[in-house]
């Protein structure tokens, strides 16, 4: 096998086609309006994933995207990451069915890597890692979520944010020895688990403990998860670009996790980014979690925000609490 | 920022278009919900340069309390 540097070669993203919008939202909750749900979110849309659409059937939909667009094809997968916080079963891993639904060889390597809002940046350092190593040529990671299988209906905090989708990113060997991905920086804070999370359903606590509807919750705590974002992720910022030996100026484009727009604004502000190098493109799709940046990176290469050449950061932030950055040189 | 002009901008955040906030406002008189404690943690971080807890904010009464947690009592 041979060994290359590894980059980012494609990206295509799916959704559901069912849509939960702001004017559905406002019609629900009356004492908000569809102006101030957009105000505070930045997000006009949302897909919700239809009654026995798992996250791996959006995430087999965006591979095959990869696929049907000619840019690789299946017998050329090596190893495929599946990151989702929504598996089919309990075992096996999601990524051994989508293996054999995507006809992907059985020499291929498949695993399901449970991780979050910074899934993205984790499964772009275990791919480079596959590569570099010379373990793996092509590596396809799949990114999906149905958060809205965990939400309650009557908890607006998380419903007019969270939306479902998934994005298959292809990773493979270059020629030439400039670093295309990374370096990085990544982080874990476990005493922050409380503050988003599904307790129920798993080992842990087996049977659903009450609450608000029946079965797995998602409860979050909106203010400290905010809290926590604006302490860590400048930070994070600060140490990848000291450790890249680089400056704010040296990017051409930020891509955070499309968390919220409030959120990324304050972000912004707080690090110093102008807001044309900074993308905001949650509007028609929500916070998809782990699927949020290769969703931002696809629309901001489709505007032209970003091309060959471009060095794009890329960091993720949430739930674990969990954080990642990297940088990601465009071929 | 000095002591006014945060009450000015905190009023803005709990009660929009009446003017700056008094001191013993009682925050549940206004919509003391997870968006407003989320606009004030984005308040205090962007004029005080201090990051509160979510938490902790969250437990304040009155907007006296607001600003020792902010640092500008």
């Amino acid at each position: 096998m041979s060994r290359g540097r590894a980059a980012v070669k494609a990206i295509r993203s799916h959704l559901p086609d069912r849509k939960l919008t702001n004017e559905d939202l406002a019609a629900e909750f009356r004492d908000w309006s569809v102006d101030k749900v957009f105000e505070k979110t930045g997000i006009a849309v949302r897909g919700i994933a239809a009654d026995g659409e798992c996250a791996s059937d959006l995430g087999a939909a965006a591979a095959r995207k990869l696929f049907e667009a000619g840019v690789v094809r299946p017998d050329a997968i090596d190893f495929l990451i599946f990151c989702t916080q929504s598996p089919d079963y309990f075992l096996p891993a999601s990524a051994c069915l989508m293996q054999a639904r995507l006809g992907l060889p059985t020499s291929c390597g498949a695993i399901d890597v449970n991780q979050g809002c910074s899934g993205f940046v984790y499964g772009l350092s275990l791919a480079k890692g596959l590569v570099e190593s010379g373990t793996a040529s092509n590596v396809l990671l799949v990114t999906g979520d149905t958060y809205s299988r965990y939400i309650d209906r009557e908890d607006r905090s998380v419903r007019t944010i969270f939306g479902d989708g998934a994005a298959a990113t292809w990773i493979g060997a270059t020629e030439g020895e400039r670093e295309c991905i990374g370096p990085f920086v990544l982080g874990t804070d476990g005493l922050g688990a409380e503050q988003l999370i599904v307790r129920d359903g798993a080992c842990r606590t087996p049977g659903a403990a009450g609450g608000l509807r029946a079965g797995p919750t998602l409860h979050m705590n909106g203010p400290e998860v905010f809290t926590f974002t604006l302490k860590r992720v400048p930070a994070v910022v600060a140490q990848l670009l000291d450790k890249a030996s680089l400056s704010l100026a040296d990017i051409d484009l930020f891509v955070f996790h499309q968390a919220n727009r409030f959120m990324l604004d304050q972000l912004r502000k707080k690090i110093g980014i102008p807001p044309e190098r900074f993308c905001v493109s949650l509007e028609a799709y929500g916070n998809t979690v782990s699927s949020t940046i290769p969703m931002a990176l696809e629309i901001a290469l489709a505007r032209g925000q970003a091309g060959p050449g471009s060095l794009v950061m890329v960091v993720g932030f949430g739930v674990g609490y969990s954080w990642g950055a990297s940088l990601l040189r465009l071929l | 920022m000095d002591q006014p002009g945060f009450l000015k901008e905190l009023g803005s955040v709990l009660q929009p278009g009446q003017g700056a906030a008094s001191l013993d406002f009682r925050l549940e008189d206004a919509v003391w919900d997870s968006l407003a404690v989320m606009s004030t943690v984005a308040l205090i971080d962007e004029h005080c340069g201090v990051t509160v807890s979510g938490d902790e904010l969250a437990r304040c009464v009155t907007v006296k309390d607001v600003l020792a947690l902010a640092g500008l009592a």
